[in-house]
């Protein structure tokens, strides 16, 4: 795995397209409310040019006068109403099968024909007049409400606070508008529970995200918007609520607010504009969208209505064309990652626009503006805006999860690395140290068999070749190359031991040859054990000396009783090896001197101290061992 | 139980039977020719390797034992030998150095003593006679070792006290060895009697057996070759 940590690189756009956008926004605010002005009675438009002609058979036909008229109702209301007259020319009331498709009602609209009251859906109409009618209905006018010849039919819905337009209400052969209520219904009502099912596991990744992501500001509107989005449209599933219609009010003023600040904060990620833009663009345009729509809520102001919403619409709009820009921009240079935006954005924009199609399809007269622009865009262009962004963000928050991870597992991995690399170099230490303890423990031995066993042997080759030596000589000289042999192996023993220990051990050596000679060997180790054993060699050196002085206490000396002593002298170690031999005057050893020299030698090699006492009663050797 | 078990004790009219595994023709010819020339002995046979070996130990009282052997290790033939009931056998190393880590090793497979190569034949004589007689011998070194490694391992040993712990008096009687010490002088210097000190010599041996025996089971328990909640 390469070590490159790559970062997804977050994309920052130019202050001109930032610009772009706003003014894009402006400008489209501008055109709708200039639509709105010049065309004021668009839906009458409409109606009048409703295209009748594709019916085969028509039983009826639409009355020249057929107006829409803010009349009074039949009976008085207590609420915002607004009634649409239609006037039918029917042949035959049988065989027209006409119906009404009402695109947006909720429960309150009434059907008045020829005066009479054909249907109804009063459950709430009465107290609670709502502003966006939610279930579209198809009501079947019954043959015995028409007479033959000129039919009135009055629609009571619930009308805008400031134009008293006929919601999406059509008049039709039942064959010829059931598709288009299918349709309707797709898109509104049943998109209802969609958008909130949507909305909600959006919401979810977007809180998720909300430590991840640095700007706070966007993921606080996005979340937000999210929430009430998903209030909202568990509120218009709600038919019979019980509570004030305020609250829808409540929660489109919010959600106009807060996709406000989305916009501008994305918009400002997008520029990485600086900090008091973000703050100032915020909070004034919170402010503006949120008094505007409280004003058109609580006063029924045209004005603010009219900015409300066309602000709508033009964020709409604009956001279908940012997506628009977005989804092909990803289609030819984004990753694989961004699969589900670009599913999500143009979710979003096929909704959209297949809103704006169907209530565009058979009535839309031609070179007309939808009156529906701003709630279509808003409503579809909002989601797919909040969509796509939470899913950028959910995509750029999980490459950064990803990236948290795998700078886990380097780390992880590089320590493993350095404590393998520390493991083996701490194997090679030790195997180095290994080998320097080998090397110097084999270096003492071949030494100390060099010393001792080596010459032996060499010595006693030669004079076994010259045939000069007796087999006794020849047996003596062997026995002693392996009673020196024993010691060293013995010194090898003793690592760990006292030097009372090392001496025991000698002494097992040595007790046959005393007891062969007819020597009584004397043992008196006083009961101290202090001198501990630093090292084999001392130990060898030290039974070397004792091997030769016992050697020649039996030989030479004649000796009947050695006694061996091992006690402390102002903290030394003293040795004491006593015979009762001939002795000799140490002043006078020359020829045998030999092996005198030999343990002179060796105890000066181990730092101890050699002294030698001898009188006719005996000898005495003493060995000072210093701390 | 097995037959070696019900057999009956050694009945001093009776010569011990003695086999010899070495695999040195030389020292195994000075072996036998020492055995056959005492009287009470008789050599009931002598094997080169492992294989014959383990065909000898069934028919003899003591087993004169070589460890390095051209298709094995002598441990391994102790080992089986005490394995298979075998118990009273008397087995008896024989070794060129009676160095500390294999006599250590030879007590702990079960051995009941060991000799030196090349010595006399009083030497031999004695040493037979001595394991034939309930002894055990324990060279200074080796004493010290044992001293030296219960000192080592008392505090936290996981083997129970009973068996992994030597009394006071085996203590006392192994550190007087281990200074150098015969048998007759620690039992004057302790103020007991010869054979008590053999006895705790002997004791000390079958608890050195004993415990490597409990201490290969700790270690099995230890490296998860054995489990016992399994």
């Amino acid at each position: 795995m390469a070590d490159a940590t790559t970062y997804p690189e977050i994309r920052t756009g130019s202050w001109w397209r930032g610009a772009a956008l706003l003014a894009g926004i402006v400008l489209s605010v501008a055109v709708f409310q200039w639509a709105h002005a010049s065309l004021p009675n668009v839906a009458q438009y409409r109606l009048q040019n409703m295209q009748m002609a594709s019916l085969p058979a028509p039983d009826y036909a639409l009355a020249s006068e057929a107006k829409f008229n803010a009349h009074a109702p039949p009976f008085q209301h207590n609420g915002r109403f607004g009634i649409s007259r239609i006037i039918i020319q029917v042949n035959d009331p049988k065989t027209a099968n006409l119906a009404l498709l009402i695109g947006r009602a909720r429960d309150n609209y009434e059907i008045y024909v020829n005066g009479q009251l054909a249907e109804q859906a009063i459950g709430v109409l009465s107290s609670a007049p709502t502003l966006h009618g939610f279930h579209p209905r198809l009501v079947r006018l019954l043959p015995a409400f028409l007479v033959p010849g000129s039919n009135a039919i009055d629609v009571l819905v619930a009308r805008n606070a400031t134009n008293a337009v006929l919601r999406d209400v059509y008049v039709g052969p039942v064959g010829e508008l059931e598709p288009h209520y299918r349709l309707y219904k797709l898109l509104t009502h049943d998109n209802a529970e969609i958008v909130a099912l949507l909305a909600g596991i959006v919401l979810v990744f977007a809180l998720a995200l909300t430590s991840v992501i640095d700007n706070r500001a966007l993921m606080t509107a996005i979340c937000l918007t999210l929430l009430l989005f998903v209030l909202r449209e568990l509120h218009a599933l709600w038919v019979n609520y019980p509570w004030p219609q305020m609250w829808r009010d409540v929660y489109l003023n919010a959600i106009a607010a807060c996709l406000w600040c989305a916009c501008a904060a994305f918009i400002n990620e997008l520029t990485g504009g600086p900090e008091w833009l973000r703050r100032w663009f915020l909070s004034i345009g919170f402010a503006v969208a949120f008094i505007d729509r409280a004003a058109y809520s609580l006063y029924d102001c045209p004005i603010a209505y009219g900015i409300g919403s066309n602000l709508q619409a033009a964020c709409g709009a604009g956001a279908l064309v940012f997506m628009t820009w977005r989804v092909i921009r990803h289609y030819r240079h984004a990753p694989d990652a961004a699969a589900i935006e670009i599913f999500l954005a143009t979710t979003g924009l096929c909704m959209a626009l297949a809103t704006l199609a169907s209530q565009s399809m058979a009535f839309v007269p031609k070179g007309m503006p939808n009156v529906a622009l701003d709630e279509g865009f808003s409503q579809f262009g909002a989601m797919a805006i909040i969509l796509f962004i939470a899913a950028n963000l959910a995509r750029h928050g999980i490459t950064i999860y990803q990236m948290a991870a795998l700078n886990n597992e380097t780390l992880t991995r590089k320590v493993q690395e350095k404590e393998q690399a520390l493991a083996a170099q701490h194997e090679a230490l030790r195997a180095t140290e290994h080998e320097n303890t080998l090397a110097a423990e084999r270096g003492r031995i071949m030494s100390d068999v060099h010393d001792g066993i080596g010459s032996q042997l060499l010595g006693l080759l030669i004079q076994a070749k010259s045939a000069q030596a007796s087999p006794e000589r020849l047996v003596d000289g062997l026995q002693a190359a392996l009673d020196d042999l024993y010691l060293v192996v013995d010194s090898l023993d003793t690592v760990e031991g006292s030097l009372e220990t090392a001496l025991g051990t000698f002494r097992t050596r040595i007790e046959p040859k005393c007891a062969a000679a007819g020597v009584t060997l004397t043992w008196d180790m006083q009961g101290h054990d202090t001198a501990r054993i630093t090292s084999p060699t001392v130990v060898l050196q030290i039974c070397r000396i004792l091997q030769e002085a016992v050697s020649n206490a039996i030989r030479h000396g004649r000796a009947t009783a050695l006694a061996l002593s091992l006690s402390s002298d102002a903290g030394n170690t003293v040795l004491t090896l006593k015979d009762n031999g001939k002795g000799f005057d140490p002043a006078n050893v020359t020829g045998k001197g030999r092996g005198l020299a030999n343990m002179r030698k060796r105890a000066l090699s181990i730092g101890a101290t050699f002294e030698m006492s001898g009188s006719a009663a005996g000898t005495t050797i003493r060995l000072t061992l210093p701390v | 139980m097995t037959a070696e078990h019900q057999r009956l004790p050694p009945d001093p009219t009776m010569p011990v039977r003695i086999a010899i595994v070495e695999d040195d023709p030389v020292l195994r010819g000075h072996l036998a020719d020492t055995i056959e020339n005492v009287s009470g002995f008789d050599l009931c046979g002598t094997a080169a390797t492992l294989e014959q070996g383990l065909r000898l130990v069934t028919r003899c009282d003591v087993l004169l034992l070589d460890l390095a052997l051209p298709d094995g290790n002598g441990l391994d033939l102790i080992r089986q030998a005490r394995a298979r009931g075998l118990q009273d056998l008397k087995i008896i190393v024989i070794t060129i150095f009676a160095d500390v880590r294999n006599v250590v090793q030879v007590i702990e497979a079960g051995a009941d003593g060991y000799l030196l190569k090349g010595g006399s034949l009083t030497d031999c004589e004695k040493a037979i006679r001595d394991v034939m007689a309930g002894g055990a011998p324990i060279s200074p070194a080796v004493a010290g070792h044992i001293l030296a490694r219960v000192r080592h391992h008392a505090p936290a040993a996981p083997i129970p006290a009973t068996t992994g712990q030597l009394t006071e008096k085996e203590t006392e009687v192994l550190t007087e060895l281990a200074r150098g010490y015969s048998y007759k002088e620690v039992a004057q210097r302790l103020d007991i009697s010869h054979h008590t000190v053999a006895d705790h010599v002997k004791a000390i041996y079958r608890k050195l057996s004993v415990n490597s025996r409990s201490e290969a089971v700790f270690e099995a328990m230890q490296s998860g070759l054995i489990d016992f909640n399994g």
